[in-house]
């Protein structure tokens, strides 16, 4: 009951503090299901919905098997959000009959009425806490029901959430596609007023129910089938699911709208500095905040080499520029590597900051800027013919990227399971331990610094052409964090995690641009709530997923040890 | 001709001189204890040799070779593995990845080996597998159905052998175990004894031991060297040290009857 009453109490918060900054009346204009349900009346769902599942979720200390929960359960969940009901309810009465608008500028007349339901300011506490209970005990039902019917469930209705959420994206894209499949380009049946239709929800919900619950019933036994298969079938499997992948990822401009390819271009030269980042930290463990200054070395390289405006006055062809480029951010690299090499953890992040910031500074600098261009940049970095394709139409320029992000993928894919790839991780671990091992510290740590600014700078030679020129104020430290942010997102020393890690960091606060001010607001709540639920990150290594969960595999060790007493078995 | 020759060897941390003038030496396929209370030096010892400090003075020769000035890779490069006191596995690596490592310092594939994986790299990626294995299945069934378990989830007497099987991957002559039976029960340390042995005998390792249980260093030593106050003050078979006077008063106190 005390739970049920501090969630009540948040969840009565977060539901008065959306109308407050104007969420609400901004979404409502946004359509989830066309007249049923706008965006704004969603979140109200959604927090009575969840504060009933969370009151109701059983609790159990480890190592106990979870109780199932009650009907009492429903008990708590409405209180929950009844609580939280109320709270709301007694805000509108408050706003009704106080003019709050001096200070929350949002407290707008429409706003009360719109909460009051048409009606009095007195009945919207009763509706609202009424309607708080039922969702509440809703949500603490869906934890009676079985699992294999509740996941389901609740990923059908994210599903069609999200599914109404990109509908600008996506009513652009399927009649394209539908056209090409020799159809009607007619959405009407899924989206109408700007989210999704009455049939269409429908039809979204079925589907995903449907498919989910059958890929959970029978989903263990198509895992078991594919751990079944001898090791040369599963890598077939796996490389022609990887296939398929990239031919879907090379298709993908055909169809999609300007807009979206440029996304998708900058994601992928996240997905490049990534890479190239998760090999210096989540491989080798060197926590480097000054990764962009090998962006920065990738682009000013290849705008000194290939702009005929730049202070040369003489240019390469873009197929030398890329090895010479390679060389000198490799060179570079292994030279901010040498002065950190004693420097672990915090230290080293603090001393590669600076590194960043220098170079930054540098190409600022008087001395710098007749041969970089100093606060100008260099301009006219157009990337002529490359064995006669053209880097400057952007659907090109989108291959390239894609062909490096394969092959980059590959190399770290090979590192990670090689020798040099395990002399990384014992470093990571132990350096003194793999030091006794016979891994060469000093060696290594220059190693993953040079492959990490290698692979860095193939990301700032496309920067610099996507762009057509260059400028030290793209190169701050916020790109860094970026980076780092979306390793951790994705799963630390994981390939996939990176990709996964730069569409969501990188891609997501491009497609929320409809939500305007609001969007850096939702973009993190969505950080905060990942990090909270998958601390791990989203596909992370089986590393990684280890470290976080220590303590816990720590304790199951103490169990199985105090169960076993000394019978355990003698070393032999 | 002794395969590891300590002669005067000193340490200094400040004003504290951890390691006085200590000799000793270790013939090929013998096993010498060390013993000595609590901060009498014995780590210390270990961690010269390996090459994690360098001594202030005094002569370490290694099969045929000055160990002076080397650092702990190229140590374990001319055939020196140790374990550690307080175990130090590579916890979110696999059992079988952690012998892996120890096979680093006799294989030499890099970066574009790794990245084109030629024939020659992946005949030392296999080398590497096997002799991994071979550690492991020294231990019998207790290491090698476990080789694809995080060494983080093992239990505590699988992660001391996988400290020693990590050590015996090196392919060195030498192996420096820093206590390997604490926190063992007493089948388990019996268990060590053997084990010991077998190291010497099948393997023709030689092995210095620093322990403080005193039945395993009696179970397997061929020799033992006592240390106190950073000084040796004995060496011989194990009941000549533990008659030894000196040992009795700095170590085994008044309750030498009932440990010898």
């Amino acid at each position: 009951m005390k739970l049920a009453t501090k969630i009540g109490l948040i969840a009565g918060v977060v539901s008065i503090y959306f109308p407050v900054v104007g969420i609400t009346e901004r979404f409502d204009d946004r359509t989830i299901i066309d007249g049923v349900l706008t965006l704004g009346s969603t979140i109200f769902l959604v927090i009575a919905l969840a504060a009933g599942y969370v009151v109701a979720k059983p609790r159990h200390l480890p190592g106990e098997e979870p109780e199932p929960p009650g009907p009492s359960a429903l008990l708590y969940g409405a209180v929950a959000s009844g609580i939280a009901g109320v709270m709301a309810g007694l805000f509108v009465l408050l706003a009704d009959s106080v003019d709050l608008r001096t200070v929350l500028i949002s407290v707008t007349g429409t706003l009360i009425e719109r909460l009051s339901f048409g009606g009095s300011a007195g009945s919207a506490v009763v509706i609202m806490a009424v309607g708080g209970a039922a969702l509440g005990a809703l949500g603490a039902g869906l934890q009676l029901i079985s699992q294999s019917i509740r996941r389901p469930l609740v990923i059908a209705l994210g599903a069609a959430l999200l599914i109404s959420l990109t509908e600008p994206l996506l009513n652009a894209v399927i009649p394209e596609v539908l056209s090409k499949l020799g159809l009607k380009d007619d959405t009407s049946w899924l989206y109408t007023g700007g989210g999704l239709s009455v049939t269409g929800a429908i039809l979204v919900l079925v589907l995903t129910f449907v498919g989910v619950f059958a890929w959970t019933s029978r989903g263990e036994r198509v895992r078991q089938a594919y751990a079944g298969r001898s090791n040369r079938d599963r890598r077939l499997i796996k490389g022609g699911a990887l296939l398929l992948l990239a031919l879907f990822m090379a298709y993908l401009p055909q169809i999609l709208t300007s807009f979206l390819s440029e996304i998708l271009g900058t994601v992928g030269l996240y997905i490049l500095l990534g890479l190239g980042l998760n090999i210096v930290v989540g491989y080798a463990g060197l926590l480097d905040l000054g990764y962009v200054a090998f962006l920065a070395v990738g682009s000013y390289s290849t705008a000194l080499f290939v702009s005929e405006r730049s202070s040369l006055g003489w240019t390469l062809p873009y197929w030398q520029v890329v090895p010479l480029t390679i060389v000198i951010a490799t060179v570079i690299g292994i030279m901010i590597g040498g002065p950190v090499l004693r420097l672990r953890g915090d230290y080293l992040a603090i001393v590669t900051l600076g590194f960043g910031e220098i170079a930054r500074v540098i190409v600022q600098s008087d001395w710098a800027s007749p041969t970089l261009g100093g606060a100008q940049g260099i301009l006219g970095v157009t990337a002529p013919e490359v064995f006669g394709v053209d880097l400057r139409e952007p659907r090109n320029l989108y291959y390239v990227i894609l062909i490096s992000v394969i092959l980059v993928a590959f190399i770290s894919w090979r590192l990670s399971r090689s020798r040099v790839g395990r002399a990384w991780n014992a470093m990571r671990e132990d350096e003194q331990v793999a030091e006794a091992m016979g891994v060469s510290i000093i060696g290594y740590k220059l190693l993953a610094f040079g492959t990490g600014a290698a692979l860095g700078s193939l990301s700032g030679m496309f920067f610099a052409i996507k762009l057509g020129s260059v400028f030290p104020s793209s190169f701050n430290l916020l790109v860094s964090i970026n980076v780092l942010a979306l390793i951790i997102l994705g799963g630390m020393g994981s390939i996939p995690g990176v990709i996964v890690g730069a569409f969501v960091l990188v891609g997501l606060p491009e497609l929320l641009r409809e939500f305007g001010e609001f969007r850096l607001l939702i973009f993190g709540i969505v950080l905060v709530s990942l990090m909270l639920l998958k601390p791990e990150g989203l596909i992370p290594s089986r590393r990684r997923k280890m470290e976080l969960h220590a303590d816990e595999l720590e304790e199951e060790q103490y169990d199985d040890s105090a169960g076993q007493g000394g019978a355990e078995p003698v070393v032999t | 001709m002794a395969l590891l020759e300590v002669k005067g060897l000193t340490k200094r941390f400040g004003g504290l001189t951890a390691v006085d003038e200590v000799d000793f030496h270790v013939n090929e396929g013998e096993i010498v204890g060390v013993i000595g209370p609590n901060g009498a030096g014995k780590t210390t010892v270990f961690n010269i040799v390996t090459g994690f400090y360098q001594p202030d003075e005094g002569e370490m020769n290694f099969d045929g070779g000055s160990l002076i000035g080397l650092k702990p890779n190229q140590v374990a490069k001319r055939g020196i593995a140790r374990t550690f006191q307080a175990i130090r596995l590579f916890p979110a690596m696999t059992v079988l990845e952690n012998a892996m490592v120890g096979q680093h310092c006799r294989t030499k594939a890099g970066l574009g080996g790794a990245i084109f994986m030629g024939p020659r790299t992946r005949a030392e990626e296999k080398k590497i597998r096997e002799s991994a294995r071979d550690a492991l299945a020294f231990f019998g069934k207790r290491l090698s159905p476990l080789e694809n378990e995080l060494a983080g989830s093992l239990s505590y007497a699988d992660r001391r052998r996988l400290e020693i099987a990590r050590a015996m991957a090196t392919e060195a002559k030498l192996l420096l175990l820093d206590e390997p039976a604490a926190g063992m029960n007493p089948g388990e340390k019996d268990g060590l004894i053997t084990l010991i042995g077998r190291l010497r005998d099948e393997k023709g390792y030689a092995v210095v031991l620093i322990e403080h249980n005193m039945p395993v260093v009696k179970g397997v030593s061929d020799r033992v060297a006592a240390l106190d106050y950073g000084k040796k003050i004995a060496d011989g078979t194990y009941q000549e040290v533990a008659r030894n006077p000196r040992v009795i008063e700095a170590y085994l106190g008044a309750r030498h009857e009932e440990t010898a």
